[in-house]
């Protein structure tokens, strides 16, 4: 196979609470708290391939947009490499790193916050093409409207200001910007969540057009398992930093092992005649600041067994490309989900 | 079937300002039985939350009931006086609104608030209070409830926060809970959680349910009739399991043609917004969008056909057995 395009190895994200003054220095005399770390992205291995969508689900708090963050070279990992197109991006030259970290671009989840409020449209969508020098200052409008013509804006957008758009508009100027120059790989965090279903399929098939017509890879992060199931190739998913499981959307989907990758698919809400009767995972999201012990999801786990208590288990291979992160046997456990199709009742008209 | 609990009934509400009028609730009438789950879908700006406070009467100047009656218990939500409310409100009808941050009072402890809500409609001691209180907390899946009693809103996490607000409207067993999208912040995980209850409240205590979401899908595994509006208006209402499979409006195939699921290889995309709600319609307002509109529709205004429970307002519904 060939090279891929972005290559996370072993990323790690830890956040420390910024401490003040006093706490410092009650920490030095030994009399205060200790320092409280959160583990954010533990050890999380991915790849994507050029012109693939790779999918990231998982609940608040997982650690999904700490690692889209870290993809695109916003936040720097604890520990861990970032590989783009073969090489670490740490250990470039300052100008390559440079030219690297322009060819991964990111859609944030709020249109509302992610614009400048007082810059207008076309500034917006080209300002970075002209400052890496992709665009001459003269031809700025020209390749803004160009830009803002590839995601369904208008020209006459371009002197406007976010205020007179619409949501769906906004997120268009979001990913116009994205795209303006030119980039490999595009991190769509959350980036259909705050719209109205019919502007989210606008959104989504925009998304689908696009990445037939130009060659960038993306990474969707979302919640909405539908969404993903709709746009990613290949879908990983996240809990408590760690990823669970991952496989190609088509295997995922039909043939999900992991608990809580299960749980997660009986919970989304789907477009059936038939009432539902909703049978929520036991338990809450355990705080990340103290982890549950060996593997995370075992205090909510169905299946759980005595060994999932203090053996992490580890990412192991059930396919081409499919892996999962469970001590279960394939096969073991699947009577859950016999007994959900079971709890379905047809609605009385 | 039973008696209705709430019944409404050409509901129209306005807001004004500069001399203009906006008309965004647009003749609503329907009626709402005990143990029922309705779900009120549609685009954002399509009436569907400022009907919902329509109905409690806690629209403020310049929006108002500009007319129609919302009968509760034999009374007219619309026209009593604010005393007479206070004994309704988030006692026999619960609201539960969207923004969990607005709903909570940020200086008073989360026991404080919700005991008061006890306190205020039930004549019952402290103690009583406290442990329907904690009682609610659980059902709606906060961990170790007795202990969170003395937390601050801005110590629970947002998903918290809204399990919070929405064990408040459970407090006092109502009659009726309006619910204004409350679960699009949540994740699925919670999301569910919360589902189980509210149909677990309908099913044993026989609790009505408005259910108000632009998300089809949710609605399609918790309602038991939805009502589809647009532009203020009702344009389609059914049993959930008919509007699914044989929907009658334009509108309400594409609101559902939107939504990814399985298998669908394009989504459905539905052009232009919804209309200025400042003036009046000539036609159908959905006919500037609508796919299959003939030229009669931008002239004519269609009324509501079918019968009380499922009917659809369109010149030329979708379904053969619904045209005329």
């Amino acid at each position: 196979m060939s090279m891929p395009l972005l290559e996370l190895c072993n990323i790690s994200r830890i956040f420390t609470r910024n401490d003040g003054v006093f706490d410092k220095l009650a920490r030095r005399l030994a009399i205060g708290r200790p320092l409280e770390n959160l583990v954010a992205v533990d050890n999380v291995s991915m790849v994507v391939n050029r012109g693939e969508t790779v999918g990231i689900v998982g609940e608040s708090g997982c650690g999904k947009s700490t690692l889209g963050r870290v993809a695109v070279q916003l936040l720097a990992p604890t520990s861990g490499k970032v590989c783009f197109e073969g090489k670490d991006i740490a250990t470039l030259p300052a100008e390559e790193a440079r030219r690297a970290r322009f060819k991964l671009q990111m859609v944030f989840q709020n249109p509302y916050t992610s614009l400048n409020p007082r810059r207008r449209v076309g500034e917006t969508v080209i300002e970075a093409a002209v400052a890496h020098g992709l665009v001459a200052k003269a031809d700025a409008r020209d390749a803004a409207i160009e830009a803002m013509g590839r995601v369904g804006l208008k020209p006459d957008f371009i002197d406007r200001f976010p205020h007179a758009l619409s949501g769906g508009q906004r997120q268009r100027v979001g990913i116009a910007r994205a795209l303006a120059v030119d980039p490999a790989c595009v991190v769509f965090d959350e980036a259909v969540a705050a719209l109205d279903v019919s502007i989210q399929a606008q959104i989504l098939e925009l998304l689908v057009e696009l990445r037939q017509n130009s060659s960038f890879a993306s990474v969707f992060i979302s919640h909405d398992l539908n969404v993903v199931r709709y746009i990613a190739d290949r879908v990983v998913i996240l809990y408590l930093g760690r990823v669970v499981e991952t496989a190609s959307t088509a295997t995922l989907f039909d043939n999900p092992h992991h608990p809580y990758s299960r749980a997660l698919m009986a919970e989304a809400p789907q477009l059936k005649a038939q009432k539902k009767t909703f049978t929520p995972i036991v338990g809450e999201l355990p705080s990340p600041l103290s982890p549950p012990s060996g593997c995370q999801f075992h205090p909510r786990c169905p299946h759980a067994m005595p060994r999932c208590k203090t053996d992490q288990p580890m990412l192991r291979q059930l396919g081409d490309r499919h892996f999962s992160a469970c001590h279960l046997e394939v096969g073991q456990g699947e009577e859950g989900r016999i007994e959900e199709a079971g709890k379905r009742k047809v609605v009385q008209a | 079937m039973a008696e209705p609990i709430l019944s409404v009934s050409g509901l129209c509400t306005e807001v004004v300002s500069d001399e203009r009028v906006a008309r965004i609730v647009r003749d609503v009438s329907f009626d709402l039985y005990p143990g029922e789950i309705l779900g009120v879908v549609g685009e954002s700006g399509c009436g569907k939350s400022m009907m919902g406070f329509a109905l409690l009467n806690l629209l403020d100047p310049p929006a108002r009931v500009a007319s129609g009656s919302v009968s509760y218990a034999g009374q007219d939500i619309t026209k009593l006086p604010h005393e007479d409310l206070r004994g309704i409100r988030g006692n026999r009808i619960a609201m539960i609104f969207q923004d969990p941050m607005v709903s909570l009072n940020p200086v008073l402890t989360i026991g404080e608030q919700m005991m008061e809500a006890v306190l205020a409609h039930q004549n019952v001691s402290r103690e009583e209070a406290k442990a329907r209180t904690v009682e609610v907390l659980e059902m709606v899946g906060i961990p170790k409830p007795a202990e969170r009693l003395k937390a601050y809103p801005h110590e629970f996490s947002g998903g918290m926060r809204q399990r919070v607000v929405i064990a408040t409207a459970f407090l006092n067993q109502p009659d009726i809970i309006i619910a204004d999208e409350p679960t699009t912040a949540l994740d699925v995980t919670i999301q569910a959680q919360i589902l189980a209850e509210v149909q677990k409240m309908a099913a044993q205590n026989g609790t009505a349910v408005i259910w108000i979401s632009h998300d089809m899908s949710l609605l399609s595994g918790l309602a038991d009739r939805v009502m589809v509006m647009y532009a203020g208006q009702i344009v389609e209402s059914g049993s959930t399991a008919s509007i699914i499979e044989q929907p009658n409006h334009p509108y309400t195939r594409a609101l559902m043609g939107a939504i990814p699921v399985p298998g669908r290889k394009k989504l459905e995309i539905l052009r232009g917004f919804p209309p200025n709600l400042l003036g009046e319609f000539t036609g159908c307002a959905f006919a500037p969008r609508c796919p299959v509109a003939r030229d009669h529709c931008e002239v004519e205004r269609p009324e509501l056909r079918g019968t009380e429970l499922s009917h659809a307002r369109c010149h030329y519904p979708l379904q053969e057995g619904a045209r005329s």
